[in-house]
């Protein structure tokens, strides 16, 4: 894997100067919902096409982005501060 | 031998011989001579042995495409003696072949047994029976296969560089478009770089003639001149994601990104397929015009050429003017004799199709066929010109595609991803390429790399692996060294043949070309090894006393200094120091610092006073424990976090995460490197350190879990009264640039009480002895605190949310099903760690740690057993890898000093 | 309590007493390489040969002062004068760079750290043991530099006045240009590392050691004893 991933601070760089921190996904508001929270702890959408998720500049400006990349081809839609996708 | 008369276009210089060996004996080329081209003008024609049959080959293209002149060049194997220029004193050995190329004893064995007639799949069908036989067969084959030897004692003594390069524009191929988009992009004013593999810029230009060979000199004038950077010889490995392209020169290895990549990868000539299409002395007409143009020799006496298209005439013109007798002509196509062989008095034999080429070592003769009409020509070099493809391998890596146009015969281009560009003649020659004539003896080569014939391909379509794709898998068609290069067309065109079909991607398919393009070494992969090594401050001091320096994650560490014995004694008795500079150190500080670490722990940390250390754990939301450490406040909203050693990076990034997601007024700031820390343990602590500094290290003004600011030795630190060792100790931490001097000045301190440096493994035994856990050691991915024996940790009566609350109280309606106890042995036998903790024989727990302590004169050690045997006294029984069984029972409480009075003291 | 009134000064080397040595993660590769130590600031520096012959020169700049600066963009903007992130300005031999909109440092000469510091305020770390610095320079040094990292320094892209955070080497780096050389600040501990690393990147280059601290040739001297 050798694709180009754009730190909102830095610009792009080849994906192996970044952490990659899994799917963005919503926490539960409590743990009433057993099933609910296993989901949340244990189950990914694992999506081909569209993913939301999270980078960490490991090699670089050390702070996290969040982006949106298409697993089946590594083609980055689009990148931006947490919280910041459109 | 002679060259021919000297010639625009030539690479050889006439004035400067160069010598090497060839099979041990003397060779003597000129200057600018491949390897191939200097053996060959010497005499040389067999060049190598197939890979299966052990069958002679000689050159057959001349341009790095196929496996025939590969040969073993001063210990590196696989190279291709085509591509590669002479140097003085080159060793040139061949491979495959023994005791030597003329005499190969395997080629003896491989035509005369049947088993060993090596049909397709034979290793499928073959060498099963009988089963004890397996391991002769099996050493036998392992000597058989493979092309070159390597040296296992080899070691590298040459340098492999990698060279890092950015580019607006990289052109891959050095050919006519390759050469004219790249100074086309460069008058633009954009970074080009332009890579060819030839041993000349042109490509085609480079070897089809005088006015050809101006044209290609006129052009690369011009790249220069417009400021593209060339790099020749060098090849492009492939392209990998984001515009990535290795591009191998020598033993420098070039990554370049490029902005937009610009595949003018050209044509391959096909070889045709027809009986003993493979013998020394059939070749295909680009690789005869290279020998002739490019290196000036006079291939052959009585050459005949067998062509599809008019490229065959030319190259029959072309060898005719450069003094080679050329008897005929045999075109696969009807029609009438081409006046340009009629000038040259060239014998043009329209519609005949080749049938066998026939001769000992070497080609003598060569039958063509017309319907009834056999025809057999005397020759002594048969030159295909059997059409050209395209290269799509770079396209299809970059993630384009192609189709097939069965209008035109070829696969074109279907869809070229951004960043990357097509130029030249991406589909190459429509010609129709017949079947050969029927009637010759001997075997058809499809795939010269691994000797796969017609045969072999038409019976794995009968026995139903009816595609490329499938086919490939079964008869090794295409996987050879070329990758397809020589044999992918001619593959498919029999399989379409043998399905009755056209050879389109429906029903034949095409291969995927993977990279590298051509073999590659892996020390040009490799490139220079280094290996980055976190050192701490004091590092050199440990080594130089005979510190063990072990790798401990990314760190250098001590084991021991030779006799940790003593080192745990030291501590216990009198004073050890250690360095511990390895531990994670974050600092939270903002407003809401205490807020975000009681969001984060499952303890309390809010609650802290000032100058006070306290213990904590980490948990995953799903409750799991992913590290601990201390936290100690400095002030109403500064907080200094230390985490494990491996676990630094690992929670800087945790902690950040969840204030990027909590939006919190809190800052985290990294701070492990700039902080050297030690502990300085045992009875005498107090006593030695006193001497350093004049802080009130008395208990009462300083007590057990205290946090201090202190000058010691003139150095500004932190001291923190915490236990891991379980004696009177403090923890100094201090910045790096002063760390050694620190050091040195504590060891001085420490010499009236035979202080003694402790490394890790004499840590181990200490904190074992105190029952204190190791995250990652006794704890694995699924513990969670109330299991790990640390119930007391979790504040489930905290009123905010936390990080793994919902999953722990989840946990506690459950119950305990686990627990993490200590255990002593009972016999002073020492269990493995990873000995299974077994009742009646079946394993229901596990030992994590386990050492002799030879204070307590016993074996203690830590262990999950099942709830129900958790109780303190229990026995239980623990099952050694050894086969031995070791009788032993749990303890609760630290099995030295269980109510902290050294610690506390 | 402790005297020390400073929650941070066990983080800072300008905090230790006259007597203490600072030293460099790179100290024992100066010394084997035949260089004298030397003190300067506090610090035990090495002093090199001039070498005017070699395309590029590696010089430990470790004993830099180094402030660490977060805060809000608008904190940032007011501390850094308004760079933007990717810029670096130099003021009377102090560096100021903006890493990102939250986040800058500062390098300056070491006995000017703490007055800066205490200018400053709260948003300011001491950082100086916490990052090993080289400068490379020389000719050669871009040469150098691309056969340390991927990162793309081309002069349009990367020029003087710029700086950035990405892997040298395969440690997180950050580097500035400060258009003579490039200065590279990795973890302390990697320092020896690093140094040993870039020597041997420039290797076929042709890279020289070469100290804040210059002294005479060895011949030299006893030209002139």
């Amino acid at each position: 894997m050798s694709f180009l991933l754009e730190c909102p601070n830095c610009g792009r760089r080849p994906v192996d100067e970044y952490a990659y921190g899994g799917e963005v996904t919503v926490r539960p508001k409590s743990a009433d919902d057993a099933r609910a929270l296993f989901s949340y702890l244990y189950f990914r959408k694992n999506d081909a096409g569209a993913q939301r998720e999270w980078w960490f500049h490991s090699s670089g400006c050390r702070e996290w982005f969040q982006a949106e990349r298409d697993t089946r081809t590594n083609e980055v839609m689009q990148v931006a501060p947490p919280g910041g996708l459109t | 031998m002679n060259r021919l008369a000297e010639r625009r276009g030539e690479l050889i210089d006439r004035g400067r011989t160069v010598t090497f060996t060839w099979r041990g004996k003397t060779v003597e080329g000129l200057a600018g001579d491949s390897v191939a081209s200097a053996l060959y003008a010497d005499g040389v024609r067999v060049f190598s042995r197939s890979f299966k049959y052990h069958r002679p080959r000689g050159l057959l293209c001349c341009s790095g495409q196929c496996p025939n002149c590969l040969v073993q060049v001063d210990g590196d194997p696989a190279v291709r003696a085509c591509m590669t220029p002479i140097e003085e004193g080159m060793r040139v050995e061949h491979i495959n072949a023994w005791p030597s190329l003329e005499r190969d004893a395997l080629h003896a064995l491989a035509s005369a047994t049947p088993a060993f007639g090596m049909q397709v799949g034979f290793y499928y069908k073959t060498f099963m029976r009988p089963r004890w036989a397996w391991k002769y067969y099996e050493k036998f084959l392992r000597s058989a296969a493979g092309l070159g030897k390597l040296d296992p004692q080899h070691r590298r003594d040459r340098r492999y560089e990698k060279v890092h390069r950015h580019v607006d524009v990289l052109v891959i191929g050095g050919g006519e478009s390759g050469l004219e988009a790249a100074i086309a992009a460069a008058r633009e004013g954009r970074d080009t770089a332009l890579v060819e593999e030839g041993l000349a810029l042109g490509g085609r230009l480079a070897f089809t003639g005088v006015d050809a060979a101006a044209r290609a000199a006129e052009l690369a004038a011009a790249a220069r001149e417009a400021g593209v950077e060339i790099l020749q010889p060098a090849w492009a490995g492939g392209v990998y994601e984001g515009n990535l392209v290795p591009v191998y020169q020598g033993d420098t290895m070039f990554r370049f990104r490029a902005g937009e990549i610009v595949l003018a990868t050209g044509l391959i000539e096909q070889p045709l397929v027809f009986a003993g299409n493979d013998l020394p002395g059939v070749m295909l007409a680009s690789g005869v015009r290279r020998l002739v143009n490019q290196f000036r020799i006079a291939t052959g006496d009585e050459a005949v050429v067998l062509t599809v298209d008019d490229l065959g005439i030319e190259a029959a013109c072309d060898l005719a003017e450069a003094g080679v007798t050329v008897s005929a002509v045999v075109d696969t196509r009807e029609g009438e004799t081409d006046e340009r062989l009629g000038v040259c008095g060239i014998e043009h034999l329209r519609g005949f199709r080749p049938v066998e080429a026939r001769g000992r070592g070497h080609v003598s003769s060569v039958v063509v066929a017309r319907g009834g009409e056999r025809r057999s020509l005397s020759t002594d070099l048969v030159v295909m010109s059997g059409g050209t493809v395209a290269q799509f391998g770079a396209l299809v890596q970059a993630g384009g595609s192609v189709h097939y146009d069965a209008a035109r015969r070829v696969y074109v281009p279907d869809h070229v991803p951004a960043g990357v560009r097509v130029a030249g003649e991406p589909a190459g020659t429509a010609a129709e390429v017949p079947a050969c004539a029927d009637g010759g003896r001997g075997k058809q080569f499809v795939c010269y790399c691994e000797d796969v014939t017609t045969k072999d391909v038409n019976l794995s379509v009968k026995e139903g692996f009816a595609s490329l794709e499938l086919s490939k898998r079964y008869t090794t068609v295409t996987m050879g060294p070329c990758q397809g290069k020589m044999c992918h067309r001619n593959s498919g065109l029999v399989i379409a043949r043998e399905l009755g079909v056209d050879p389109d991607e429906q029903r034949v398919g095409v291969t995927t070309a993977r990279p590298p393009h051509n073999p590659t070494s892996f020390s040009l992969l490799a490139g220079r090894g280094y290996e980055p090594v976190k050192r701490t401050s004091v590092h050199h001091w440990h080594a130089d006393r005979g510190g063990k320096m072990l790798w401990a994650g990314d760190w250098k560490r001590p084991y021991d200094y030779g006799a940790p014995d003593d080192e745990t004694a030291a501590v216990h008795e009198s004073l050890g120091l250690i360095d511990v500079s390895t531990l994670g150190k974050l600092i939270v500080r903002g407003p809401d610092a205490a807020a975000f670490l009681e969001r984060v722990y499952p303890n309390r940390y809010g609650d802290m006073k000032l100058a006070r250390v306290r213990y904590g754990i980490v948990c995953g939301d799903d409750g799991s424990i992913l590290d601990d450490g201390t936290v100690a406040r400095l002030s109403e909203t500064e907080f200094y976090v230390t985490t494990t050693s491996s676990g630094a990076g690992g929670m800087e990034q945790w902690f950040t995460w969840w204030n990027a997601v909590w939006g919190m007024d809190c800052q985290i700031v990294n701070v492990t490197s700039a902080i050297a820390a030690f502990n300085l343990a045992g009875p005498n602590a107090r006593t030695a350190l006193a001497g350093l500094t004049d802080f009130d290290l008395e208990n009462e003004a300083f007590p057990y879990l205290g946090a201090g600011h202190a000058e010691v030795a003139g150095v500004p630190c932190l001291l923190l009264r915490i236990g891991f060792v379980g004696e009177l100790g403090y923890e100094i931490h201090c910045p790096a640039a002063a760390g050694e001097h620190l050091w040195e000045a504590l060891m001085a301190a420490g010499e009236g009480f035979s202080v003694k440096p402790f490394g890790l493994e004499p840590q181990r035994v200490l904190r074992l002895e105190k029952m204190h856990v190791i995250v990652g050691q006794d704890t694995n991915a699924e513990s969670q605190p109330l299991e790990a024996g640390m119930p007391w940790i979790v504040k489930l009566d905290k009123e905010n949310d936390w990080i793994g609350r919902y999953s722990i109280e989840w946990y506690q309606n459950r119950g305990n099903r686990t627990s993490l106890v200590g255990f002593e042995g009972g016999n002073g036998a020492v269990p493995k760690e990873g000995a299974q903790v077994v009742v009646n024989g079946e394993p229901v727990g596990r030992v994590t740690s386990s050492r002799f302590s030879r204070r307590l004169g016993k074996a203690i050690g830590i262990a999950w057993v099942p709830a129900d045997l958790s109780a303190e006294g229990t026995p239980i029984t623990l099952s050694d890898p050894s086969g031995a069984t070791i009788p032993a029972s749990v303890t609760l409480r630290a099995f030295y000093d269980p109510d902290q009075e050294r610690l506390r003291s | 309590m402790s005297a020390i009134r400073d929650p941070y000064a066990f983080l800072s080397p300008a905090a230790a007493a006259a007597g203490v040595g600072l030293r460099t993660p790179m100290e024992r590769s100066h010394v084997a390489a035949g260089a004298a130590l030397e003190h300067v600031d506090g610090w035990r520096v090495a002093a090199y040969p001039a070498n005017g012959e070699a395309a590029a020169t590696l010089t430990d700049l470790s004993h830099l002062g180094k402030l660490d600066l977060r805060g809000s963009a608008e904190e940032l903007d007011t501390l850094t004068g308004g760079l933007g992130p990717g810029a670096a300005r130099s003021d009377d031999g102090v560096w100021t760079l903006r890493l990102t909109p939250t986040h800058g440092y500062v390098m300056c000469p070491f006995p000017r750290l703490s007055a800066l510091r205490d200018r400053i305020g709260a948003a300011a770390l001491d950082v100086t043991s916490a990052y090993a610095a080289v400068a490379l320079g020389g000719e050669g040094r871009l040469a150098v530099f691309n056969r340390s990292s991927g990162l793309d320094v081309r002069e349009a892209r990367f020029g003087p006045g710029r700086c950035m955070a990405g892997s040298v080497m395969r440690v997180p780096t950050l580097v500035l240009n400060r258009g003579d050389d490039l200065v590279m600040l990795v973890a302390w501990e990697y320092g020896e590392y690093f140094w040993d690393a870039i020597l041997d990147a420039g290797e076929t280059i042709g890279i020289a050691r070469a100290g804040v601290v210059t002294v005479e040739a060895p011949q030299a001297q006893e030209q002139t004893a």
